[in-house]
């Protein structure tokens, strides 16, 4: 039902020119909101611990903040889309198990068994994508099912072992190399943020995965190809988590079965702290990243000040309700 | 419900699949499985079952409502550790230490409640950070100072009645989960509450409207799913004898695992407490044979995963038939909605 | 005239309080003034029509009755005692049920568990439900309504009309003294507003007050006794229905006097753009066939179920068939899903925009590009932001879409204007067939105005439109051509010239059969 209240085809432009549409408060809110509090947190460890403010410290926060970066990217793209991916902690496992086997058993290079890693990821998001388009199988049951079946692969083909690997220096640069003063997962975050910004924003695909999570039926209607465009978003999901288990396993030069255990929570997390809206069509992959930034942020300041890592999990959890919270009330008060 | 009779036809059929599936299952590791057609088998496979489906019960009511309650998990382990506190640790007699974790569960459930139903927080986010905030509570409050050998496990006699007695040769935690689950039938199938439930899970709004609390029944779903998980972590407390803090972690997975595969919507609106005991049975069955047929751990998880993919397909693929169909006939389908004398001028789409 | 509804309510004053009195009431939102100083009452025993476009205010004003917007200032008076309606719950207290165009049920209960949802009759033990007495009160209700519907039915089973016939039943029930109704008959066919009618005179016998909202002004002339106008948030006028004409009424809605009768001798028309052939699908098309040309508007009349939005769907590829062949521009045409469509030419404007035609949280440029995305980008995805946007404005001002501006959120936008923006889509595809599916739903008259001049354009320059309508007067005043479905196939067919509304009524009734 549309609101009443909508201006009237009788009212004329002497009425006053047209302007854009009322900024409210809310509005604002939901924009930089994240932003601001981020600001605000950083203030407040700054001022609480002298060790935060340092610029070792601050690229550590982000080299820990890089994984999980790139896997919200990821997996916002998929929420935006309508669907939900829970098995990206499982995807970690594998990309990083693929990378590890292909270096340790087929002698490959270091580029190439990142690449294999990734595809591994990808193949896993595609057969999500199909089972959930093609079949119509709910995605959280989906992706729960394969968070299980993947794990469990992951563990078949490393014999449980832990498996290392030929260090390769150019396969451990992924992990701990440096170009200038940042490291490499800093500035590999920082280019998947921004294609997949660009991708998200400016592109037909991005446009497509915002109409699908917005009205699915119309965006049929209107020859959006809805089946491939939510394949390819779960796609994009499993590579970006096998990127990130490629870069961990990189970085702890080994390659561990349960590696990512547990990492679909923080994404999840990370990506509704950005504002990403679970019903689909609401958000952005930006946010989803500063979402991440600031759970890193927050679980830095708290680990600097000594907060004991019981109560870490307690206020971890207060923050995400908070940050939905309030993302929920400016939504709900825009007309 | 009435409902049920109609649209109980085609639903009997999928639980029905369900259950063969079941019982097929079941012989063939009767067969191929060591000690899997034993007597104790059985029975630890009942008292596995019991836990599972208590608070699955719970889980089932969160879900029909429309939400979904992910820290069920936490709360089993934080009822298990605190009955292992004041049981064993502080000698408290099973009588006072039981309804106190109880509460303190059902407490815990009631927050969740109210944050979902009162501050409008999605439930999945809400349970989300339940399940990270609960454990970590729950850590903390873990006190393992152990004296002596003897006092490492709860010893309490009447405590342990709970998880590992029998009446009749019938588990008593076997006889809890049965009351349990007659009362959520009862519950979702006789009362006006039960009909409510339905109601906020398939239209909000329409439920609203019709001056429903919807808030109200939804802070009443997920108080009583933690008072389950809670019920449930004392079951397994007394069965292990202690409140370990591995216990719990991935319950919830299985939970939801066996709410949906027993025909629950995760949208809500839809499902039946006796889905929810099959789905159950098909986990624990599951699990307890991939155990005794040697295979290692990750190949369950494995099979696990892709048998709850197989039920959700196979149900999907019924689903959207029927889907389909709702769709294209506009009209009531002649026979069902009708009496048999036509109504002058309405058109009838013959089938 | 003093304007008062009060002051100048022609007949005698009435012996007993009127059943409804609204004086003065104001409501504003950020940006809007949806009402200012409205006043009009409803007798006991009065059924009071409520017109005026769209942004007029009346569903502002229906929502506060219902209780789920509070007034900022004005008065609301029941049977003469003073109400303030906090909730929705207190309106139904109070008295005051109200009926929405989208029907608000429960698709997982039955009919009868619907009619009595948060009313359920309660066993001898509290908190158990009486499933007996349910049932008894549930076929009370729907005696009353003399409809066959079965209590025990499934809603989830039933079609959008049945729904609203459900939705009356709960209104009913409830046993209220003012009854509110939204544009209760845009998804009914006339035979089922012709019920709705009925049970209108017999609660107005039962000494009860309707109020209902409708854009369909032969309505208002049928069964309202008095009707009150309004324009741009105020009160225009309220009279007696007895004596006023529909010019009249149009003019006090839009200010302006509209030209509805067209004459639109249009050039003959060209070649055949459609060629469908016997086609069949399981229980819903029998043998369909027919042909659609160039710059001809093509009317498909029948009732709700008769096939026709299948069709539409079918040949837009959204549904599968049985069997049949489809041609289009003489080429074997065999759309799978609606981008074979697309590719081959053809639109659909859908029944319910809401939805399924629309993207709420897009802006209206979004929207209108959503079947376009391709034209409007380079390289293989990259969008043309700029071009989409003068895109957007041509069509948006060819349209006269209101607001003018091609980023406001598409859902804050007037029914009127959001159908607007969904046929821009297709012309901005520069489609050579359209399928339109009721294309004045919900829509007031001016925007309906301005869809008709919009559809008759398209067609002098050579589009082939199919239009799906469940109101005669539109399907004879638009169309070269009338198709007549019932059950599933194609029952009549007849040029423009030989139809009347009793024709087509008869033969969609079955009448031909």
């Amino acid at each position: 039902m549309t609101p009443d209240h909508a201006p009237a085809a009788s009212r004329p432009a002497a009425q006053g020119r047209l302007r854009e549409r009322p900024w409210t408060v809310e509005d604002m809110l939901a924009r930089y909101g994240l932003a601001l509090a981020l600001l605000l947190l950083i203030a407040l460890f700054g001022a609480m611990s002298r060790a935060f403010l340092t610029a070792d410290n601050a690229l550590s926060v982000l080299r820990q903040v890089s994984t999980v970066g790139i896997m919200a990217v990821g997996q916002a793209l998929v929420i935006l889309g309508g669907g939900i991916d829970v098995s990206v902690g499982s995807v970690v496992g594998l990309g990083g198990m693929a990378a590890g086997l292909a270096l340790r058993d087929y002698g490959s290079g270091a580029l190439l068994a990142a690449l294999l890693g990734v595809l591994a990821g990808l193949l896993v998001g595609l057969v999500n994508g199909l089972v959930i388009s093609s079949l119509g199988v709910d995605p959280f049951i989906t992706t729960l099912a394969t968070l299980s079946g993947i794990r469990g692969i992951v563990y078949i083909v490393s014999n449980q072992y832990d498996v290392r690997f030929p260090e390769l220096d150019a396969f451990l640069f992924f992990g701990r190399g440096y170009v200038g003063p940042i490291p490499f997962q800093v500035i590999l975050l920082a280019l998947v943020v921004t294609v997949a910004w660009l991708v998200e924003t400016r592109t037909a695909f991005g446009r497509s995965v915002h109409a699908l999570g917005g009205n699915e039926t119309a965006s049929r209607l209107s020859g959006i190809a809805v089946e491939r465009v939510r394949i390819a978003t779960y796609a994009v999901s499993g590579a970006c988590a096998a990127l990130a288990g490629v870069l961990i396993t990189a970085q702890i030069a080994i390659a561990v079965p349960y590696q990512g255990n547990g990492a679909e929570l923080d994404v999840i997390a990370a990506v509704v702290v950005g504002g990403v809206a679970l019903s689909g069509g609401i958000g952005s992959v930006l946010l989803a990243a500063l979402g991440a930034l600031f759970i890193g942020v927050l679980a830095n300041g708290m680990a600097l000040l000594d907060v004991p890592s019981v109560w870490q999990m307690v206020i971890k959890g207060l923050a995400i309700l908070i940050a939905v919270g309030l993302y929920n009330v400016a939504r709900t008060r825009r007309v | 419900m009435l409902h049920q009779r109609v649209t109980g036809a085609f639903r009997a059929l999928r639980s029905y699949g369900l259950l063969a599936a079941l019982i097929a299952m079941g012989l063939a590791l009767a067969v191929t499985a060591p000690g899997f057609a034993s007597v104790g088998n059985g029975a630890d496979m009942l008292r596995d079952l019991a836990i599972l489906g208590i608070m699955a019960v719970g889980e089932t009511l969160v879900i029909i409502g429309g939400g979904i309650d992910l820290s069920v998990g936490s709360i089993l382990m934080l009822a298990g550790i605190l009955s292992d506190n004041l049981v064993r640790g502080l000698h408290f007699g099973p009588f006072v230490a039981v309804p106190l974790v109880l509460a303190a569960c059902t407490l815990v459930g009631l927050i969740n409640g109210l944050l979902v139903a009162r501050a409008r927080i999605p439930a999945f986010i809400v349970t989300l950070a339940g399940l990270y905030a609960i454990r970590g509570v729950a850590l903390a409050l873990y006190r393992h100072d152990v004296t002596s050998v003897a006092d490492a496990l709860i010893s309490d006699p009447t405590f342990l009645l709970l998880g590992q007695g029998d009446v009749l040769r019938v588990p008593i935690s076997v006889l809890i989960f049965l009351l349990v689950l007659g009362a959520g039938h009862g519950l979702l199938r006789r009362t006006r509450f039960g009909l409510h439930l339905y109601a906020v899970g398939g239209n909000e709004l329409a439920t609203r409207l019709s001056g429903i609390d919807v808030e109200r029944v939804r802070l009443a779903t997920f108080t009583m799913s933690g008072f389950c998980a809670g019920l449930s972590g004392v079951v397994l407390a007394s069965r292990l004898q202690t409140g370990a803090p591995e216990a719990g972690l991935g319950a919830e997975f299985d939970v939801i695992g066996a709410v949906v595969i027993g025909g629950a919507s995760l949208l809500g609106g839809r499902g039946t407490l006796v889905g929810t005991l099959v789905g159950a049975a098909f986990i624990i069955v599951l699990g307890k044979g991939q155990s005794l047929l040697g295979v290692p751990a990750n190949y369950q998880s494995f099979a696990r995963g892709a048998v709850i993919l197989l039920a959700v397909v196979l149900d999907g693929l019924a689903q959207r038939r029927r889907l389909i169909s709702r769709v294209i006939t506009r009209g009531p389908r002649t026979g069902s909605a009708f009496p048999a004398a036509s109504y002058p001028g309405e058109a009838r789409i013959r089938p | 005239m003093t304007g008062s509804p009060l002051l100048d309510r022609p007949g005698p004053p009435p012996a007993t309080a009127p059943a409804l009195e609204v004086v003065g009431l104001t409501k504003a939102f950020p940006g809007v003034q949806a009402l200012e100083d409205v006043s009009l009452s409803v007798s006991v025993g009065e059924v009071h029509a409520l017109v005026g476009e769209n942004g007029a205010g009346k569903s502002t004003l229906i929502k506060i009755l219902a209780g789920v917007y509070q007034a900022d200032a004005g008065s609301v008076r029941l049977g003469g005692q003073p109400v303030t309606i906090r909730s929705v719950h207190e309106a139904h207290r109070l008295g005051i049920a109200v009926i929405y165009q989208e029907p608000a049920l429960v698709s997982a209960l039955t009919v009868a568990e619907n009619i009595l949802l948060g009313r359920e009759p309660l066993a001898r033990l509290r908190g158990l439900v009486d499933r007996q007495a349910l049932l008894a009160e549930a076929q009370r209700v729907l005696d009353r309504l003399q409809s066959p519907l079965d209590p025990r039915a499934p809603v989830a089973e039933l079609g959008i009309s049945w729904r609203q016939v459900v939705e009356i039943a709960k209104a009913l029930s409830l046993d209220a003294r003012l009854i509110v109704m939204d544009e209760p008959t845009a998804a009914l066919t006339l035979q089922e507003t012709q019920r709705l009618f009925h049970i209108v005179r017999e609660l107005k016998a039962q000494g009860r007050a309707v109020l209902f909202i409708s854009h369909t002004l032969e309505e208002v002339f049928e069964i309202a006794d008095r009707v009150t106008v309004l324009r741009d948030g105020r009160l225009v006028t309220t009279r007696e229905v007895r004596g006023l004409t529909r010019a009249d009424l149009v003019r006090f809605m839009i200010g302006r006097a509209v030209d509805e009768s067209r004459n639109r001798a249009r050039p003959v028309v060209g070649l055949e753009v459609l060629r469908v052939s016997r086609l069949r699908r399981q229980g819903v098309l029998n043998d369909v066939t027919f042909t659609l040309h160039a710059g001809e508007v093509l009317g498909i009349a029948g009732l709700v179920g008769s096939g026709r939005t299948e069709l539409a769907r079918a040949l837009f590829g959204a549904d599968s068939v049985d069997s049949g062949e489809i041609w289009m521009g003489g080429r074997r045409f065999d759309p799978r899903s609606p981008r074979d469509a697309l590719r081959a030419g053809i639109g659909l404007v859908p029944e319910d925009r809401k939805r399924e035609g629309l993207v709420e949280l897009f802006s209206t440029a979004a929207n209108i590009s959503l079947a376009n995305l391709g034209a409007i980008s380079r390289f293989g995805g990259w969008i043309d932001r700029a071009g989409e946007r003068a895109l957007a404005m041509r069509l948006i001002a060819r349209l006269n879409l209101q607001p003018p501006s091609p980023d406001w959120p598409v859902r804050t936008l007037s029914g009127g204007n959001q159908q607007k923006a969904v046929l821009a889509r297709w012309l901005a595809r520069d489609v050579k067939a359209l399928l339109v599916d009721e294309p004045t739903r919900g829509v007031d008259v001016g925007a309906k105005d301005e869809i008709y001049r919009l559809m008759d354009e398209l067609a002098r320059a050579g589009m082939a439109i199919l239009m799906i309508s469940s109101y005669l007067p539109e399907i004879l005043q638009m169309s070269d051509r009338i198709l007549v479905m019932q059950e599933g196939r194609i029952v009549l067919e007849l040029p423009r010239s030989e139809a009347t509304e009793e024709r087509l009524m008869e033969a969609a009734t079955g009448g031909l059969a």
